[in-house]
């Protein structure tokens, strides 16, 4: 081989920001080979996401409240939920593939490029198919941060960084589920189920016994991706600490879930021979 | 070579052994994937703890929404977490590109009518459904006292109400499956699912539906895949009126078939003009 040295500290990151971007619009690119199947299948996805949530919109036609949260508390809640899983499929999805990756051997052509074999596994493809449930993620948060009068740069820059902390607690968890395949080849059914856990997120998490809002809290933190963070938007005085600690919690999750996966590939022996 | 055509196999007398052994065979599939068992089970667990924990939420501030108590409300709720995995979102049934491309000849020239093997090869896997994930958690809310039992009676006609739920909604995923054959694009019903799960009743029973909501529910057949056994079970549908509502459920369910039938043979003539 020759001599090639990866750039390291800053301009190691300035030139991950730069691959990532030509990894991006080549990945669009793709997407935008097929525009009007793109935008067939992205229209579905808007239904499929309206579709539960007018279940929310018919029950508060009947209801004042949801335990002691209101209508726009609840769809900021419900839409802060679905933004930050929506990012995470958009930009995370190929995780799945792993165990697909370990089974056939491709994940051998990742780890002897220079470059970070999670990066290459994370950036190689953005999903087709569920912007149309980011789009209706975008409309529910604007709609009610407006409805609670709190439409301003501050509460819709805090959204942001709380949903990209959201996606980040999903992708942990899928991380973890899906790298269990360099041990076992096979994906684990924990891959399967952290697809529900972000079901807990679209409601308050104070609706759930104690023994599951602790667990959604210290233990998968899923309650992070929306719960949390939303009370910062209610000025909730009480829990202002636990919705400021959202972006801690995320990289905390994110880097546990990250050391395992370096454990798991430094134990990874190839699929066969 | 011309295809079998479908109205012949299906005039002839109904061979229900033969399609039974679809069924079987795709009950059987589903015990091979035991990974998958526990994941789904637990999924199911949680969506059912998720759906208790709401409404018992909801009632705390009321005794009564659109006429509906708490108790029937768990009941509605409850016995959908039950069927759910029966009445799941149905697999891919897009005949569109197998059409298009022309594997399609490989299901005609079987000595079976397609419509009649997917319907009773896809109730396999319902059933296993039923069986591997509704059925445990039906036993632990029964146990814990979180579901009762209405009288024999009642679940009977729940359990009849439930067989045409089934063949209404493979019947929804069949007639999407064809419409791709039309519409050229691989966007069925699926994808839309949720849609159809709302206006079924799966969410929050019709009674909650706003007055013109609930006028376009009752124009479409979806109620008679969840809303009819459902409102049976938990006795939002009172006794008397049952039959009149298992009734109208026949008609949907017969008007589904019957729409199967059509839109099916018009795409396998279409076929054999291109094919000519």
């Amino acid at each position: 081989m020759g001599s090639y040295e990866p750039p390291r500290g800053m301009a190691a990151v300035w030139r991950y920001v730069k691959l990532y971007y030509w990894y991006l619009r080549a990945n669009w690119l793709s997407l935008m080979a097929y525009p009007v199947e793109f935008i067939i299948v992205n229209l579905s996805g808007v239904a499929y996401s309206l579709g539960s949530v007018a279940a929310v919109w018919v029950l508060f036609a009947q209801v004042k409240a949801i335990g002691r949260w209101t209508y726009p508390e609840v769809l900021l809640i419900y839409g802060m939920s679905i933004f930050s899983r929506s990012l995470f499929h958009l930009f995370w999805i190929n995780l799945m593939t792993l165990s697909s990756m370990v089974r056939d051997g491709t994940v051998d052509r990742l780890l002897v490029r220079p470059l970070n074999p999670l990066f290459q596994v994370v950036a190689g493809y953005l999903d087709n198919d569920d912007w149309g449930e980011l789009v209706t993620a975008i409309m529910l948060v604007w709609i009610s941060l407006g409805m609670l009068g709190q439409r301003t740069v501050w509460a819709i820059l805090w959204v942001l960084l709380s949903v990209i902390s959201g996606s980040l607690i999903f992708a942990s968890m899928h991380l973890v589920g899906n790298a269990v395949s360099f041990f076992t080849i096979e994906s684990s059914g924990f891959s399967r189920l952290a697809w529900t856990m972000d079901e807990f997120t679209r409601y308050p998490a104070d609706i759930y016994g104690k023994t599951t809002r602790t667990i959604i809290t210290w233990v998968l933190p899923v309650a992070f991706a929306s719960f949390y963070p939303a009370q910062l938007v209610f000025g909730n005085e009480q829990m202002k600490w636990m919705a400021v600690a959202t972006p801690v919690i995320a990289i905390l999750t994110f880097s546990a879930a990250y050391i395992f996966w370096t454990v798991a590939i430094n134990h990874y022996q190839g699929a066969g021979n | 070579m011309k295809p079998v055509t479908n109205s012949e196999t299906y005039l002839k007398p109904l061979r229900l052994r033969k399609y039974l052994q679809y069924t079987r065979a795709e009950f059987m599939r589903g015990l091979r994937y035991r990974a998958n068992y526990w994941a789904t089970l637990c999924s199911s667990v949680i969506m059912t703890v998720i759906q208790w924990s709401l409404w018992r939420a909801v009632y705390i501030n009321t005794t009564s929404i659109a006429g509906v108590s708490l108790p029937a409300m768990m009941a509605y709720v409850l016995i959908g977490r039950v069927i759910s995995g029966f009445l799941a979102e149905p697999a891919n049934l897009n005949i569109g590109p197998r059409v298009r491309s022309g594997a399609i000849v490989h299901d005609l020239v079987k000595p079976a009518d397609l419509h009649l093997q997917l319907m009773f090869q896809t109730l396999g896997g319902a059933l296993f459904r039923l069986v591997s994930t509704g059925l445990p958690i039906f036993l632990v809310l029964l146990i814990t006292g979180a579901l009762r039992m209405p009288d024999l009676k009642t679940v009977a006609l729940f359990i009849v109400s439930l067989v045409m739920s089934y063949i209404t909604l493979f019947s929804t995923s069949f007639v999407s499956g064809v419409l791709t054959f039309y519409t050229k694009s691989g966007v069925g019903v699926e994808h839309m699912y949720t849609l159809v799960e709302l206006m079924s009743g799966l969410y929050v029973p019709l009674q909650f539906f706003p007055g013109w909501l609930r006028k376009i529910a009752d124009l479409l057949p979806f109620k008679a895949i969840h809303y009819i056994p459902m409102a049976i079970w938990s006795g939002l549908t009172e006794p008397g009126e049952i039959l009149s509502s298992l009734a109208s459920q026949l008609i949907w369910t017969a008007a589904m078939v019957v729409l199967c039938r059509a839109i099916w043979s018009g795409a396998v003539k279409h076929l054999t003009i291109q094919g000519g």
